[in-house]
């Protein structure tokens, strides 16, 4: 019988899912945005992970633990066959690893992507008040100080 | 007597109030009300920024730079500024001076004299709108005498103005920006101080 199993982990990013699955020695025979099939076989076929309700649920033979070693899909298909909690587990620690790794690249990439917007406004902010002060007549000084530029503007009049 | 300042800013490396690149102190409070004040936020008596004279003093020492004090009116916190100009004398750090009260008011009081004889550089004088000129250096009206008290010198009479542009595009103005540059900053949003 066919059964689904939830873990604690809530899969979610379907990239974080595949690295974790790959990270465990298991391929990924195929994947599209809802599915995601595993190299791991039983009596219904490739086990996959689907996506429903918003996140990736597990797809597989709820009997092969029941039945231990005299499971014939275990040998069939890996080395190493590890029962479905187990490998879930490992494939669990590896997503939230992965997905840790993930959000400290995005904030990561957000921020440089600020400070980049900030650079841009800061520099567009100067040549505009240093083309206006030069068309006043002003002399200007710039220099940069503790992150901050400085303009000193000088109009003499004689 | 409180030992606190009441200030209302305070901008490090300055180059437009005095000579050099100066720590320039504006405290709050003024009683004087001169009429087209550029300052009318540092007019109120209520407290502002306190800042504990021992505080002051040893931010300004920090910095190692000339300082300047207006405001406001720096005489109005008289008690403090004695002590602070008095320390800072013997630091032989170089300071400046703005105040609204004329040269006649401030002999009248000893206390006020004696602040006005030790800083380095007075600009005495009220505000008077009619003779503003923002073509004179460091101060906005053309009654203000400048008193060198130490090292006189020659002062190139300019318009000066310094903008400052904050990391995060925030834009601070001081001095006295020709009407166009002020609308042009109005404009994009900027903090003026005067």
């Amino acid at each position: 019988m066919s059964s689904v199993v939830k873990t604690n982990t809530m899969f979610v990013d379907s990239e974080c899912l595949i690295d974790a699955i790959k990270s465990t020695g298991i391929l990924v025979t195929e994947q599209s945005e809802n599915r995601i099939v595993t190299s791991r076989v039983d009596y219904y076929g490739a086990e996959t992970f689907v996506f429903e309700n918003g996140r990736f649920v597990f797809m597989h033979d709820s009997t092969a633990n029941r039945m231990g070693n005299r499971y014939p899909w275990n040998r069939s298909n890996l080395k190493e066959w590890k029962d479905v909690g187990v490998w879930l587990k490992d494939v669990g620690i590896a997503y939230d690893k992965a997905y840790k790794a993930k959000l400290e690249r995005l904030a990561e990439e957000e921020r440089c992507r600020e400070e980049e917007r900030l650079r841009k406004l800061v520099e567009s902010r100067t040549n505009e008040i240093v083309a206006k002060a030069e068309e006043e007549g002003y002399y200007v000084k710039k220099s940069e100080r503790d992150g901050k530029i400085k303009l000193v503007l000088v109009r003499s009049v004689y | 007597m409180t030992e606190k300042f009441n200030v209302a800013n305070i901008e490090y490396g300055s180059e437009i109030y005095g000579p050099g690149i100066r720590t320039v102190i504006w405290f709050q409070g003024c009683n004087l009300g001169c009429k087209g004040c550029w300052n009318v936020d540092f007019q109120s008596l209520e407290p502002n920024i306190l800042v504990n004279r021992e505080d002051l003093l040893k931010d300004i020492l920090d910095h190692s730079m000339p300082v300047t004090f207006l405001g406001g009116e720096p005489l109005l916190q008289s008690d403090n500024l004695s002590w602070l100009v008095s320390s800072l004398k013997d630091h032989s750090i170089h300071m400046m001076l703005y105040t609204g009260h004329e040269l006649e008011e401030i002999e009248r009081n000893p206390q006020w004299s004696e602040i006005c004889k030790t800083v380095d550089i007075l600009i005495p004088g009220r505000y008077i709108e009619r003779l503003r000129n923002t073509n004179l250096s460091w101060r906005g009206s053309s009654n203000q005498p400048i008193i060198f008290n130490s090292n006189p010198e020659d002062v190139d009479e300019c318009n000066q103005v310094e903008v400052t542009i904050g990391p995060n595009g925030s834009i601070t103005c001081l001095g006295y920006p020709s009407d166009g540059l002020r609308l042009f900053l109005k404009n994009i949003d900027f903090q003026e101080l005067n």
